[in-house]
């Protein structure tokens, strides 16, 4: 956890596109948040979005405790990332963010600290 | 009815004991529910990422994602378990480690419920 699904119109990015984008997506989650690399996902789909749809969905899940200046954040600089990428207007891209709770996850064999746990701390520095 | 969605890639192991991970996972979603063998068994639903589909950490991704969707809510003292359980079942089945994968339980929070 994170797991960021980026849902695209057909053909809209390619295989290094996506790359480039995992990688900022990544950095951006990581920079924002304290996480570690190592556990951010990003999954690219692509689907027609129909009229009136935007061109790029981006789907966020990610640990709750984090407050909403980190969010909005976030939504920022994916969305002007991808709006660049892909030669697309920002509002051509949509950003949500869910939270999932610290104790409803495992990864790597362990469940997730609870945000500003002690355990948090040593999470951070994996 | 009980839901699994497990999204894996196409190129790593667990795409080839598909049917192993299906009795598996039924069987940890009767032990959680403590329900009879006969009881209706779970739906899973599958999503295979291809190569150049899925990243973690910026690079090519070699996790699984395990999602779990519940008829009522899991109590707070059984999820870890659960959790571990399907863990563990990855790994034994697949020969991958726990590092590469990732089991979360979707329902909306529920305060300490027994």
């Amino acid at each position: 956890m994170p797991l960021y699904r980026v849902t695209t119109n057909p053909h809209l990015l390619s295989l290094e596109e996506r790359r480039s984008f995992s990688t900022t997506v990544t950095d951006v989650h990581c920079e924002v948040t304290g996480a570690p690399r190592s556990f951010v996902h990003v999954l690219f789909t692509e689907e027609h979005a129909g009229s009136g749809g935007a061109a790029v969905a981006i789907s966020g899940t990610i640990r709750r405790g984090r407050n909403e200046d980190q969010k909005r954040e976030i939504d920022q600089r994916l969305r002007a990332s991808m709006a660049q990428l892909a030669g697309v207007e920002a509002s051509d891209v949509e950003v949500v963010l869910t939270d999932i709770s610290a104790g409803l996850v495992m990864e790597g064999g362990e469940m997730l600290p609870e945000p500003g746990s002690a355990a948090e701390a040593a999470w951070h520095q994996r | 009815m009980a839901l699994f969605f497990c999204l894996i890639q196409s190129d790593g192991p667990a795409a080839a004991s598909v049917e192993s991970l299906e009795l598996g996972l039924a069987a940890t979603h009767r032990e959680l529910n403590g329900a009879h063998a006969g009881a209706e068994p779970p739906t899973v639903l599958w999503q295979h990422a291809e190569p150049g589909e899925m990243f973690t950490g910026g690079r090519a991704s070699t996790t699984s994602v395990i999602g779990y969707v519940p008829d009522e809510a899991v109590p707070v003292g059984d999820r870890e378990p659960f959790l571990r359980a399907v863990c563990e079942l990855w790994a034994d089945t697949t020969g991958c480690s726990t590092h590469d994968v990732l089991v979360a339980i979707a329902e909306p929070e529920v305060a300490a419920t027994a």
